[in-house]
């Protein structure tokens, strides 16, 4: 690790404009470090000679005085969104040598504000998972080990390789994309911070689709303030997505004012699980305190069917992924399997091209989609989500936001899991509640457990109210006090 | 470490875990309350029959155009009976007189003026077709 990689986003940001560095030298140490940095498995694709240019140009911008707000900062791309003749396969064996004819608006907004572009990350297949496991390219590995145990560790998921690029210092920031708690968890397991901004702040066009009533793109930073800073540029009203929110992006570094005096923030007794590993209560318990030292005014509150919101998301997300994946047919994108006519084709490319966990999805989608099952499974999903919707909207007429764990357990090791679906899914008990309802929520590194992994802390906000969100989390990260960072085995 | 985890479910996925005697070396660790989840889910879907016979995989698994081997239908049957027996939870939630959510956020669909926006783009609309001829997309035979 370089002294340029170990500034963070704001930091790099300013001396840029300061002209203390140029976007040229910071590139090429996150080059290097790219490099270096490849037994972890965090980007598919380094577009090393890309950065570059991109870099030589935003130094003539800076020189003229004429930078955007991320000039010179070079970022890793999730591979969830499209990027314009660079390959992008959201991790499927069906989407191979896919290269997109057209740029994802987030991205766009991102190259308008002069940010770089270092490569394309991992993330499990179609964003399917929550340890990146299910990824045709293979594992993630966590750059945050065990104390005194190299057994290999997930980086969350489904932005996996995000995560792990921020924490390992190899981009600045990332971007990630988050269904079920694909940017949040992630980032509690590996100390990082992870926004999921509302439900139509950041367009979804051009961003592979999922579950597109709960997809929302979001960053993955090393501090709050780079969160804020990032969100500012990826957000924005866009007509080409039909749910993108026509509302004004303000200021979110602004909002940073460290004040949180008055502030109500509700406790969710819901979420205090019998059993939920001490540390993680503790944690809880503690940032419960230092909200409250902050003048923050804690507030008891009730969330009567969070404990249906993961069996909802399990209806719903599967039943809009059959419909979305139902593109891939082997006649328009990447890959196809010749078979003795076109329905044989079909099935036979779509065997081989979607993975176990794709192919699950995709079959309780199509079970619960089919004719006679509708309304008991999907419809009877959607009104659960009402009222998880409701039962927000109720806490809310009590407080401003809320506070809860982020995941019920640290990282754990690759291979753990995968066996079982069920207990896989239960990585987004905390989080899934903000996507059904299409609240924001971010994810805060608030300490470690005994073993010596981060865990983090969950914030939840008001529709389009990110501004307290990230306030809040600010005030949570200067208590926390949260510097550590993994030891860079990987250069060994 | 399994046999200590005398946990379930509660029909929640919430509550999922209650530690036996050696509780404090269960929690020093909390990657194994998942393991144990995994161990406690195991055990409770073993009860009951299956919701979802080869059969109806086959069926699914057609609908969804998606080639199964006979050798799969198996591990799929169970696989989704898993799932949809544990979202059959929901039933427990009284949804008489609610509305399903059809947007997460409040918004009305916006309408635009049905005329082109963009120039032609069949080049680049078929530049990734795993066949194509003349700006069309290539498919195999379908009349005879």
């Amino acid at each position: 690790m370089t002294e340029l990689t170990k500034l963070n986003l704001t930091e790099a940001r300013d001396k840029l404009v300061a002209k203390e560095i140029t976007a040229l030298e910071l590139t090429q140490a996150y080059v290097s470090a790219i490099e270096a940095a490849r037994p972890l498995n965090a980007y598919v694709l380094e577009t090393a000679d890309k950065a570059l240019e991109m870099a030589k140009a935003s130094d003539v911008r800076l020189q003229k005085g004429e930078g955007g707000a991320l000039e010179g900062v070079p970022l890793g791309v999730k591979d969830l969104f499209c990027t314009k003749d660079i390959r992008t396969t959201a991790c499927s064996h069906i989407l191979d040598g896919y290269v997109p004819a057209y740029e994802s608006s987030v991205t766009a907004n991102l190259w308008a504000d002069g940010a770089v572009l270092l490569g394309k990350l991992n993330n499990d297949e179609f964003a399917m998972g929550s340890s990146n496991e299910t990824s045709y390219e293979g594992p993630v590995v966590n750059p945050w080990r065990r104390k005194g145990d190299d057994t290999q560790l997930v980086p969350g998921g489904s932005s996996g390789g995000s995560s792990a690029a921020v924490a390992a210092r190899i981009a600045l920031a990332t971007t990630a994309t988050d269904t079920g708690g694909s940017i949040r968890q992630p980032a509690a397991f590996t100390g990082t911070v992870g926004l999921k901004p509302t439900y139509g702040r950041c367009s979804r066009w051009g961003v592979i689709a999922f579950a597109s009533s709960l997809d929302q793109p979001g960053p993955i930073t090393r501090t709050v303030r780079d969160a804020a800073v990032m969100l500012k540029s990826m957000a924005g009203f866009d007509p080409k997505d039909t749910t993108s929110a026509d509302v004004p992006v303000p200021d979110y570094e602004a909002a940073l004012t460290g004040d949180i005096r008055g502030l109500k923030v509700g406790i969710p007794k819901e979420y205090r699980v019998d059993g939920m590993a001490a540390e993680i209560d503790a944690l809880w318990q503690q940032g419960i305190d230092w909200l409250k030292h902050a003048g923050a005014e804690i507030v008891d509150v009730s969330l009567p069917h969070t404990k249906y919101a993961l069996p909802a998301y399990y209806i719903v997300a599967p039943a809009e992924a059959s419909s979305n994946l139902a593109r891939y047919d082997g006649v328009r994108y990447g890959l196809r399997v010749d078979g003795d006519n076109i329905t044989d084709m079909y099935e036979q490319t779509r065997a081989a091209g979607f993975g176990d966990e794709v192919k699950r999805r995709v079959m309780v989608g199509t079970y619960v989609l089919s004719a006679g099952y509708y309304d008991a499974y999907y419809i009877k999903a959607q009104k659960v989500r009402t009222l998880i919707a409701q039962d927000f909207a109720k806490a809310y007429e009590k407080c401003d936001v809320l506070l809860t764990p982020t995941t019920p357990t640290p990282a754990f090791g690759i291979g753990e899991n995968i066996d079982d679906p069920l207990s896989m899914y239960l990585n987004d008990v905390f989080t899934v509640t903000a996507n059904l309802a299409g609240l924001p929520g971010i994810s805060v590194p608030a300490g470690l457990s005994a073993n010596g992994l981060p865990l983090g802390l969950q914030l939840i906000g008001k529709s389009f109210d990110e501004e307290t969100l990230l306030r809040t989390a600010g005030v949570l990260e200067e208590a926390a006090a949260f510097t550590t960072a993994p030891e860079a085995w990987w250069r060994a | 470490m399994y046999a200590d985890c005398r946990g379930y479910l509660h029909h929640s996925g919430l509550c999922w875990l209650q530690a036996g005697g050696r509780s404090d070396n269960l929690r020093a660790n909390g990657v194994h309350s998942v393991r144990c989840v995994l161990v406690l889910l195991k055990f409770q879907h073993k009860v009951g029959p299956m919701s979802v016979d080869q059969n109806t995989v086959r069926k699914v698994a057609h609908l969804a155009r998606i080639a199964v081997q006979d050798d799969e239908l198996d591990h799929f049957a169970k696989e989704m009976s898993t799932i949809l027996d544990w979202v059959e939870q929901l039933s427990e939630v009284d949804t008489d007189h609610v509305e399903p959510m059809t947007s997460a956020v409040a918004q009305n669909m916006r309408l635009r003026a049905d005329e082109a926006t963009s120039p032609p783009l069949r080049d680049e609309v078929t530049r990734n077709a795993s066949g194509s001829k003349d700006g069309f997309f290539a498919v195999p035979k379908v009349v005879e």
